[in-house]
């Protein structure tokens, strides 16, 4: 963590589909733009679309690229799992948070 | 909560078949009569987990109303499938053009309509 | 729905088509008038794209030309004349006349026939469509296949699948995600998503797709089926779908990882060989080289692994495997645990006689049964997750019935058991999650007053320890009362009310007899029995069940249960004649007693860096003879408390064929069964858990402190 920095622990609920992308990446940014740890609690969510998704990596990536980390708290409902299973994102859940994000391919890498 | 869908077809024959079958498996439909009208029913507080809507039709086309209804945010991504016949080739591109998810090639049977439905709406 | 909606289309097409006669006749005075030609259009497409809907294919089909040729008109392909109008007017007398007869027969007449062909004509006559090469292909009718059935074994067929949607996929209502149900619908998926393109947040759209796929797909539908589920996406995004060999189950093995590579046109031959020289890992010098992305590396994995998997299933069809009653494989394990024993025995003997050709014979049967054992072991050992699902069911039922949210989850459904075992902890699992559903979790409204979801949550588990396999059922409750539970136990009489007991203790009171604190007898589960069956069925099992409880936050119920009741894997220890057997499980190391040790009078050994208990298993079982010099200590974790056992002498691992103890012995505290050794001799198998349980309270504390 950076000197002065207060880690941010977001909640997120419900289901997060494109309709509220905009929503979810603005939030994001801003929690990111005051300190690069921030976690995020995943139990309240019922459902990430594929928008959703990516706007995790990119959180991730920025993050990462910034010396912080973003971590996934809590657990992984089994609905929020199961929509990901075919996808190839996500086995079936419920998983806790934590083993959901080191099951998604590739998550918490720098993009290039 | 059921399902509702906004079925757009200047044919009233048509809409209401439509209808019918989408109300037999539980989903609930607002009808309209041209694009406008559907525009209107957008207008609403209404929120549609789907809208079917033909592609001809007087006042305002199918091609139109879809062009105009991306414009509203509530009905940005919602799923629009486009009716078409098989001589519409250009139609349907059109349609996707202008942000349709996918069309509904007439005639159908109810079977396929309700497959096409599912795939998108579900 | 034709019947139906049959009336309303006729009385629609009425109306449309006098409308169109006054449009025709309109048109008539002036040609030009475009806006005319459209709405004649409309009229005969809406007639059209109605007709066939309704049981009018007739009229359908006599349309077509007409519309054809409408619509050049209207794109200025085609000119509006006298003729053209002469003739439509006789197509509309001729679509009310098919409309309003509704004659099914496929004959056209005459007129009919004529009219069509003069429309044909004049559409041929029409400019071609400009823009030929950027037509698009005709629409295709979506058809959403149902998965296939387990027909009698179906080819089957394996698909990879390349998918990038276009950038802008979401701005068409596309629910990219829900393609891949769809496919996984059609047989067994394996997708990888490759996140590559993914930029981070400041460079992001949230509004734009990054990801694209490398799946692959085993199933018997056709290629036509699996393009389908792509067909509103495929004009706009790279989609690539290519089948790959047919897996017929005796081919020549998996394929390796390199061809796949080659194949997908990842890598090329040249680098290929250029990589297999050096003696790594192909994978790990691929991407080091750079010659692969990460991503495509694991997609290509995925296609092996998919593949190899695919290949197994379908060679263990329907006709590999046979059916055998559970009676024949029991003797078959009876006479395979003989067969050990006898093994044992040849092998002390051989090294007796010490003839090296013997002992090399000896040895390798040894490695031979001990293979069949396995063998014939694993003949007998199931998934438990079969028994899992069938608590979906009960959770489902009970939760509506008690008007409960309940979710189940279940983790390690894949754990082996012995099948024996899992068929006998089917009622005590009923019991304990009733028990769950109907005491620990509250109502929907009081857990949202105390701040949860909702929804409750009970968690199944199964995994692995040793020997033994550790199922738990945990719920997200309220947690046991343990006022509620003494006081119920007073008042049945099984504890005197000056009596102190600590929690853990407490808790063990749910497990006697006849006890039940529900305030309300419900059908679910207050009865009164319950879970002093669950008890005592566990310990026939040979295994122990504890509680775990937090006020608020829920409560668990351990069971801990010996994989197989057949054979175990065993320490043998001797005190003074005669042999024990010490469940390897349970065995955590072996040390050197010293005299200090044992008779120090605390009946505490320094263990590491702690103090525990021990028992002199000499005076536990009252074996005569003096204790000789230089004895063992063994130590047990039993629970996560370790003793030691004292014993005279160890000597080594002995696979173990439980035998049931006889009548005499049956109500021996500390042995839980018997087994005939390599000479001939028998041991007794000690049960640590009661031993364990054996060991006073004060020297527990002793131990903590």
């Amino acid at each position: 963590m950076q000197p002065g920095s207060i880690k941010k622990t977001i909640s997120l609920a419900g289901s997060y589909t494109i309709d509220r992308a905009g929503e979810l990446a603005r939030e994001l940014s801003e929690a990111l733009a005051h300190s690069p740890d921030l976690e995020l609690d995943i139990s309240g969510v019922v459902e990430f679309g594929l928008s959703a998704l990516q706007i995790l990596y990119a959180a991730a990536s920025s993050a990462a690229s910034h010396g912080g980390s973003l971590k996934l708290v809590g657990t992984a409902q089994a609905s929020l799992c199961d929509n990901l299973v075919a996808s190839g994102f996500a086995p079936t859940g419920p998983l806790s948070a934590g083993e959901f994000a080191a099951r998604l391919p590739g998550f918490g890498k720098v993009a290039q | 909560m059921a399902k509702s869908i906004l079925i757009i077809d200047d044919s009233a024959a048509i809409r209401q078949s439509i209808s019918y079958i989408l109300q037999q498996e539980g989903y609930a439909t607002v009808e309209a009569g041209d694009g406008l009208e559907g525009l209107q029913k957008l207008d609403d507080a209404a929120n549609f987990d789907c809208i079917i809507t033909d592609v001809n039709m007087p006042n305002m086309d199918g091609i139109t109303f879809i062009r105009k209804a991306r414009e509203i945010p509530k009905f940005k991504f919602v799923p629009i499938l486009v009716l078409t016949t098989e001589s519409q080739g250009t139609k349907m591109n059109e349609g996707k053009e202008a942000g349709a998810t996918g069309w509904i090639v007439k005639p159908f049977s109810a079977d396929k309509l309700l497959a096409v439905v599912k795939k998108v709406a579900e | 729905m034709n019947e139906k909606f049959k009336e309303t289309f006729r009385e629609e097409a009425e109306e449309l088509l006098g409308h169109l006669e006054d449009i025709l006749l309109e048109l008539e005075e002036r040609p030009g008038d475009l806006e005319l030609v459209n709405a004649a259009f409309r009229a005969i497409h809406t007639i059209k794209g109605s007709a066939g809907m309704f049981g009018f294919e007739k009229a359908g089909r006599f349309t077509h030309d007409l519309e054809s040729v409408l619509d050049a008109c209207r794109s200025g392909r085609k000119d509006v004349d006298k003729h053209l109008i002469d003739l439509s007017l006789r197509a509309r007398d001729k679509i009310k006349a098919l409309i309003a007869e509704d004659d099914s027969s496929a004959q056209f007449d005459a007129e009919a026939l004529a009219l069509m062909e003069e429309f044909r004509d004049s559409a041929a006559e029409a400019k071609p469509v400009e823009q030929r090469i950027e037509e698009p292909p005709a629409p295709k009718s979506a058809t959403v296949k149902e998965a296939p059935r387990a027909k009698t074994k179906e080819a089957l067929r394996s698909y990879r699948i390349h998918f990038e949607p276009a950038r802008d996929v979401f701005h068409n209502g596309t629910r990219v995600l829900k393609l891949f149900d769809e496919l996984a619908a059609l047989g067994q998926l394996s997708s990888i998503p490759d996140v590559s393109r993914v930029p981070p947040l400041e460079s992001l759209d949230p509004e734009s797709c990054y990801v694209s796929w490398n799946s692959i797909l085993t199933t018997s539908a056709d290629i036509d089926a699996v393009k389908d589920v792509f067909i509103f996406v495929e004009s706009d995004s790279k989609l690539r779908i290519d089948q790959l060999d047919t897996i017929d189950g005796d081919d020549s093995g998996p394929r390796k990882l390199g061809e796949i590579l080659v194949d997908r046109g990842v890598v090329k031959p040249e680098d290929l060989g250029e990589a297999l020289r050096s003696q790594r890992r192909l994978g790990e010098v691929l991407v080091e080289r750079k010659v692969v992305t990460d991503s495509e590396l694991q997609s290509a994995l995925v296609e092996q692994a998919h593949l190899k998997q695919a290949q197994e299933r379908q060679s263990e069809g329907p006709s590999s495997s046979i059916r055998v009653s559970s009676d024949k494989l029991d003797q078959l394990v009876d006479l395979v645990g003989e067969l050990v024993t006898m093994q044992a025995r040849l092998l002390r003997t051989s090294t007796d006689i010490a003839d090296t050709g013997l002992s090399s014979i000896a040895e390798q049967l040894d490695r031979l049964v001990a293979q069949l054992r396995d063998n014939a072991m694993s003949m007998r050992m199931l998934p438990i997750g079969s028994t899992f699902n069938k608590f979906r069911r009960v959770v489902r039922d009970l939760s509506s019935e008690l008007g409960k949210d309940v979710d189940l989850v279940t983790v390690g459904a894949e754990t082996e058991l012995d099948k024996t075992v899992i068929e006998r902890l089917n009622d005590p699992l009923v019991h304990i999650i009733r028990n769950s559903l109907d005491h620990g979790l509250e109502s929907p409204a009081d857990r949202t007053a105390a701040g949860k979801p909702s929804t409750g949550t009970v968690r199944l588990a199964a995994e692995h320890s040793g020997a033994n396999v550790v199922i738990s059922v945990s719920d997200d409750g309220r947690g046991m009362n343990l006022t509620a539970i003494k006081a119920k136990a007073v008042e049945r009489g099984i504890l005197s009310p000056q009596d102190q007991l600590s929690e853990a203790d407490a808790l063990m009171l749910i497990f006697r007899p006849g006890f039940s604190t529900a305030q309300n007898v419900t059908s679910v589960s207050g009865r009164g029995v319950g879970m002093d069956v669950v008890k005592r069925e566990i310990d026939s099992l040979g295994g122990s069940v504890s509680v775990e409880s937090k006020a608020g936050a829920g409560s668990s119920i351990v069971l801990k249960i010996p994989l197989t009741l057949a054979i175990i894997e065993g320490l043998l220890i001797r005190v003074a004649d005669e042999y024990f057997v010490l469940p390897l499980s349970v065995v955590e190391a072996c040390m050197e007693a010293t005299s200090s040790d044992t008779s120090n009078g605390t009946h505490l050994v320094r263990y590491r860096d702690d103090m525990i208990p021990f028992i002199d298993l000499k005076e536990y079982f009252a074996v005569p003879g003096a204790a000789p010099d230089g004895r063992q200590i063994v130590v047990v974790n039993v629970h996560d408390n370790r003793i030691g056992l004292v014993v005279d002498a160890v000597i080594g691992d002995n696979q173990t064929v439980i035998k049931p103890l006889g009548r005499m012995f049956r109500d021996a505290v500390g042995l839980s069964g018997a087994t005939i050794l390599g000479d001939g001799r028998v041991a007794l198998i000690v049960d640590c858990m009661k031993i364990a349980d054996s060991i006073p309270e004060r020297e527990q504390k002793a131990r903590a402190s």
